[in-house]
This record gives structure tokens, C-alpha cells and sequence, in this order.
């Protein structure tokens, strides 16, 4: 058994105590250090659910999932746990603690015990990383949607977690404040080589992971990169999905014998494709 | 049913030290049948404005009137305005209490007194109109639902009162790709069918794009545009300063417009692109 990467999933089954169903079915799967994944799938098909449990803040009913090698059921490491697999939820307004942004970021860092002088370097670094040290100062009912993300960002990077998890963090933002958190995800992965969970309902946001992983009622059903996944637009639509507008109009001009590629992603990849042809 | 916002300013907390403005002198008029659009950057002030329009918010200065009657004039009974203009909030969670969803949703149309069987039909009705079902999630807890559930029971809450004004306070965040489309499909239907008066909140530029006959652009509390889904999307830089954007497809052509590509831009949907890129790839000869 190899548990040495960032997240593993065996054999877990998961049920809530009011339900007669299984919210999680057989999962099994892993995510390597530095990955970025997306999970995308219909509601209810247990995505938050898995999420919860990533960072144990549930335990599997059976199986075992293991964060960087700790096994979520032993209850003696769960704080080692859910510091090193930090969460970012949904309403930008539930997760802010602190009258002041630079309170709010230091108020994880402070319930791990760690002495002042250290909070208030990570403090710096973590608003320097989300682009907001010119708000440290500031109250956070202050700030848009998009900006109070990135101090709930920030708060969870002042733990130093290896893994961040998000569960549909852009779902309440404007289009601008969406990019604005989604090139924060992006940075962290790639320039602090974090490893990412987004769960999200925007595939516009999915194409831009290395890997995607596709849940239907408590299970995986579809895995791969994301022109693997979003080329295939009829399974995904009959799953109650969909992809960019772009992929589908790819898909679309395709039929009218229009020859441009199946798998295109984003609208540079659209354009570039398109003037080779017109 | 009409809507009139005259002069409308709303303060939050006056006279304390956490007295802001919200919303500053609007003035909007929405008519009889029309389908609108409000899009703005987050803390614009869209929730503000739409709670008072079922005089759930009072103006702090300015007017509302529905069907030319100011609502907050004496005689006019908010509970009888709050039947006829539903309003959808934007967390789901802030429209649900009771112990059972039958219950949930039954509690409106109670409310307004109607009889026993009407309301177990309106209750049948609306969950089927969300995409749920009736005999699967009666008896179960609105907090044993996953968030896009929830979303769905608040707004069968709603259309099961049947009002004639339907407000949806971004109703579709949350919502998985075919609920979104199924729910936003259903409201275009009911308001053909009933002739409703719609008001959709949303920062998808997609649907909006698709749905609405008019656009209103809030940023800072204030209307700052008011236009035709193809005439507010032209301005893509202004957008974007204000929070706010365009379609993806819209984009897509613009950028084909920048690459020197003789193309229109007035472009709303992937099938208008479908049709305008294969026009002029066949006037080239290459398909
Ligand atoms: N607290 C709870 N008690 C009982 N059942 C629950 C609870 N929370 C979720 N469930 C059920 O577990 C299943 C999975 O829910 P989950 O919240 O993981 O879905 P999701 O994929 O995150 O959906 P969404 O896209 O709507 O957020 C659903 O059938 C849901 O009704
Ligand atoms: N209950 C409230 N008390 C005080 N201020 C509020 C309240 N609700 C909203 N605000 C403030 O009013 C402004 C407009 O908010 P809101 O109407 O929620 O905007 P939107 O719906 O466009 O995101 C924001 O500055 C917000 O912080
Ligand atoms: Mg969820
Ligand atoms: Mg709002």
C-alpha cells in the first residue's frame, strides 16, 4: 500500500447518519503532491461530502483515506490533518472571523499556538500571495466578493497546508472576482507548488486543472486530463454537465464539417484554430 | 403587474458608525410582462434594491409603487404584496426552517390561506417544476440536502405561492450545469404561460445573454445602464471595469474581430457563432 502521496482514497464508502443512502460508493483514488484537480459532477453526487473527509472533518463509514500519510481516522492527528489539507467554502461572508483583514488571516495561525513574531511574518507572506497587503489594515465588509475569497485563501495559507481544498469558492462571485480567484488557485499551484482541489460547477474553471475527476451519485465515473474529459460532450451532458461554450461550439462546427479540433478548451485555443482556417 | 422605483436611496444602519449607503437614488421602471436582467459587481447593491420590492426593505428616501400604488401608503397590506411579488433569496438557507421540505414548501401557500388539497398540489407541483421528487424528499430535512438541493426546495417555496411578480436572487449559484438550464427554462415557460413580470439577478453573462429582454448594470449602488442584452454586452472594457463581463462566445468573436477577421461581434449564443463562423468559412470555400 502506498500511502506517500498527498491524498489516497481505498475502498471508502460513506453514509450520513439521517440517511438510508450512501453518499460516497466505492472511491478509490489518489492525488499527488503538486496536483491541481478538479471534481465536477451533478448535486448531490457527493463532491462536499468527499471533500469533508478529506480533510476529516467526517471519517469514512468504510475504507480509509490517508493525508499526506496520516489516516484520518486516528483522531490524535487530526489537527496535523486539517493543517495540512486547509478548506475554502462556497459564501465569501461565512468564513470571515476577524474586523479587520489582517486579524482574520492570522486567526488559524494563532489557534495552532504559533508565537506572535512568526504569525505576523506569515501573515505578510499570505496577503503578499492573494495580492491584498494593501488591505491589511482594512474591514473586510469592505472588500468585494473576489477580494474576501482571497482573504479566506490567505487565512488557510497562513497554516502552511500542503493541499488546498475549495468547494465551489467562485459560486457567489462576479465574473471578475471568479478570475481574480481563479488565477490565485493557479498561482498557488504553480508558483508555491501547492497541491489544489477545486470542486466547482463552472467548466470554464475545470479546464484549467491537470487532471478532472467526474462524480455521479457517490461515485467517480469519468477521470482524466480535461480534452480527455470535455471532448466527449454528449456523456457529459447526458450526466447533467456541460463544457465551455467554446468546446461545444468546437463540437458544433465540427458537424457542419467545419475541421477544427474536438478538445479546444479556451477561447485562445478557439482562435488560434479559427484563423488558420478563415 | 408594473414596478416603479422612484428616487430610491437606502442607508444601512443610519446615524451609527456603520452607516452606509447602499443603494442611491434609483430609478427604475419595470413593466407589465418584461423579462429583466440585473447584473452588477458583488456588493452593488442587487439584494438590496429587489428586497424592496416586496417592501421587505423600506426606501430610506424615494418611492415604490406597484401598479401605480406606493406599497409602503397606508391601506396597502405587505402581506398581500409579498404573495404577488415572490422573491427567491440568494442563500437558500436563509428561506428554509421548517422541519420537512413538504413543510417548506407548504408554507406559503398556507400562509395565504388556501385550502388543504390546493396546497399539497402546489407543493406536488412546484418540487416537480424544480427537478424534485415529491415522494423521494418530503419527509427529509432542507439541511440534510446538498447545497444545490436546498437551492432548488427555496425556490419551489416561491412558485408555489404563484405570484405574478417573480424575483430570483441568483438563483442558479450552485446549481450543477442541467438544473441551471432546467430551472431557467422552467421560469421562461411559466412566464409565457402566466404571464409573469421577471427580475433575474445573476453574474452569469450566459444566461443572461440568453434569457432576458433587458439588462440593468448596477455598480456602486447606482443603475448606471439600462439597454438590450446586445446593446449592454458591446461594451466589453466597460464591463469588466465594473466587476462584470461578457460571454465567452461573445469574446470568442471579438478576438477574432481584433485578428483582423471580418466578423460580426453581435453574437449572444453559441449557435448565433455557429452560424456566423460557417457563413463565412463556406464563403471561403473551405467547408
Ligand atoms: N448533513 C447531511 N445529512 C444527510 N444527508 C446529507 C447531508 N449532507 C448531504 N447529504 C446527502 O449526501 C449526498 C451527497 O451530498 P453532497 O453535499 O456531498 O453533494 P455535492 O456533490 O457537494 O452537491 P452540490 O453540487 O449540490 O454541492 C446527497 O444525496 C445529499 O442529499
Ligand atoms: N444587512 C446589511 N447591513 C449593513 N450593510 C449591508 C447589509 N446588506 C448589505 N449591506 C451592504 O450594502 C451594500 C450592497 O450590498 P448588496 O445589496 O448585498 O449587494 P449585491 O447583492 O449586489 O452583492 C454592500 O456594501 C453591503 O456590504
Ligand atoms: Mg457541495
Ligand atoms: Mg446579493
Amino acid at each position: 500500500m502506498k500511502i506517500a502521496a498527498e491524498i489516497v482514497a481505498l475502498d471508502v464508502y460513506y453514509q450520513y447518519a439521517a440517511s438510508s443512502d450512501l453518499a460516497l460508493k466505492n472511491i478509490n483514488l489518489r492525488i499527488e503532491p503538486g496536483e491541481f484537480v478538479a471534481i465536477i459532477g451533478p448535486n448531490g453526487s457527493g463532491k462536499s461530502t468527499l471533500a469533508k473527509l478529506f480533510n476529516g472533518l467526517y471519517t469514512p463509514t468504510e475504507g480509509d483515506i490517508f493525508v499526506a500519510g496520516f489516516n484520518t481516522k486516528n483522531q490524535d492527528d487530526i489537527w496535523k490533518i486539517r493543517q495540512k489539507a486547509g478548506m475554502v467554502f462556497q459564501n465569501p461572508d461565512n468564513q470571515i472571523v476577524a474586523t479587520i483583514v489582517e486579524e482574520d488571516v492570522a486567526f488559524g495561525p494563532e489557534n495552532l499556538g504559533i508565537p506572535p513574531e512568526e504569525i505576523r511574518q506569515r501573515v505578510k507572506e499570505a496577503l503578499e500571495i492573494v495580492e491584498l497587503t494593501e488591505y491589511a489594515d482594512k474591514a473586510p465588509h469592505l472588500l468585494s466578493g473576489g477580494q474576501k475569497q482571497r482573504v479566506a485563501i490567505a487565512g488557510i495559507l497562513a497554516m502552511k497546508p500542503d493541499c488546498i481544498i475549495l468547494d465551489e469558492p467562485t459560486a457567489m462571485l462576479d465574473p471578475v472576482g471568479r478570475k481574480e480567484v481563479i488565477s490565485t488557485v493557479k498561482k498557488l499551484n504553480q508558483n508555491e507548488g501547492k497541491t489544489i482541489v477545486l470542486i466547482t460547477h463552472f467548466m470554464e474553471e475545470a479546464v484549467q486543472a491537470d487532471r478532472v475527476l467526474v462524480m455521479e451519485k457517490g461515485k467517480v465515473v469519468m477521470e482524466g486530463k480535461p480534452n480527455e474529459i470535455f471532448s466527449q460532450v454528449e456523456r457529459l451532458k447526458k450526466l447533467g454537465l456541460d463544457v465551455p461554450q467554446v468546446t461545444e461550439l468546437a463540437y458544433k462546427l465540427t458537424r457542419d464539417s467545419v475541421p477544427v479540433r474536438r478538445d479546444i478548451l479556451t477561447v485562445e485555443e478557439m482562435v488560434d484554430c479559427l484563423c488558420q482556417l478563415m | 403587474m408594473s414596478i416603479d422605483v422612484k428616487n430610491v436611496t437606502h442607508v444601512y444602519m443610519p446615524n451609527t458608525p456603520f452607516e452606509s449607503i447602499a443603494i442611491k437614488d434609483i430609478n427604475w421602471t419595470v413593466k407589465d410582462g418584461e423579462f429583466w436582467g440585473l447584473i452588477g459587481h458583488t456588493g452593488s447593491g442587487k439584494s438590496t434594491l429587489i428586497q424592496h420590492l416586496n417592501g421587505l426593505l423600506k426606501p430610506t428616501s424615494g418611492e415604490i409603487l406597484i401598479n401605480d400604488i406606493n406599497i409602503h401608503s397606508k391601506g396597502v397590506s405587505l402581506k398581500s404584496i409579498r404573495q404577488k411579488v415572490g422573491l427567491v433569496f440568494q442563500y437558500p438557507e436563509h428561506q428554509l426552517f421548517e422541519e420537512t421540505i413538504e413543510r417548506d414548501v407548504a408554507f406559503g401557500p398556507k400562509n395565504m390561506g388556501l385550502a388543504e388539497e390546493e396546497v399539497a398540489k402546489r407543493v406536488k407541483e412546484a418540487l416537480d417544476l424544480v427537478g424534485l421528487s415529491y415522494e423521494e424528499v418530503k419527509d427529509k430535512s432542507p439541511f440534510e440536502l446538498s447545497g444545490g438541493q436546498m437551492r432548488r426546495v427555496a425556490i419551489a417555496g416561491v412558485l408555489a405561492m404563484k405570484p405574478e411578480i417573480l424575483i430570483l436572487d441568483e438563483p442558479t449559484a450552485g446549481l450543477d450545469p442541467r438544473g441551471r438550464d432546467e430551472i431557467l427554462e422552467e421560469i421562461v415557460t411559466l412566464k409565457q404561460k402566466q404571464k409573469l413580470t421577471v427580475i433575474l439577478v445573476s453574474h452569469s453573462m450566459e444566461d443572461v445573454a440568453k434569457l432576458v429582454d433587458k439588462l440593468a448594470v448596477m455598480y456602486r449602488g447606482q443603475i448606471v445602464s439600462q439597454g438590450t442584452p446586445r446593446e449592454i454586452f458591446q461594451d466589453y472594457e466597460g464591463l469588466v471595469e465594473k466587476g462584470l463581463g461578457i460571454p465567452q462566445i461573445t469574446e470568442l468573436m471579438i478576438k477574432l474581430k481584433e485578428r483582423g477577421k471580418n466578423i460580426s461581434t453581435d453574437i449572444l449564443t453559441v449557435d448565433e457563432a455557429r452560424a456566423e463562423i460557417t457563413k463565412h468559412i463556406r464563403r471561403k470555400g473551405l467547408a
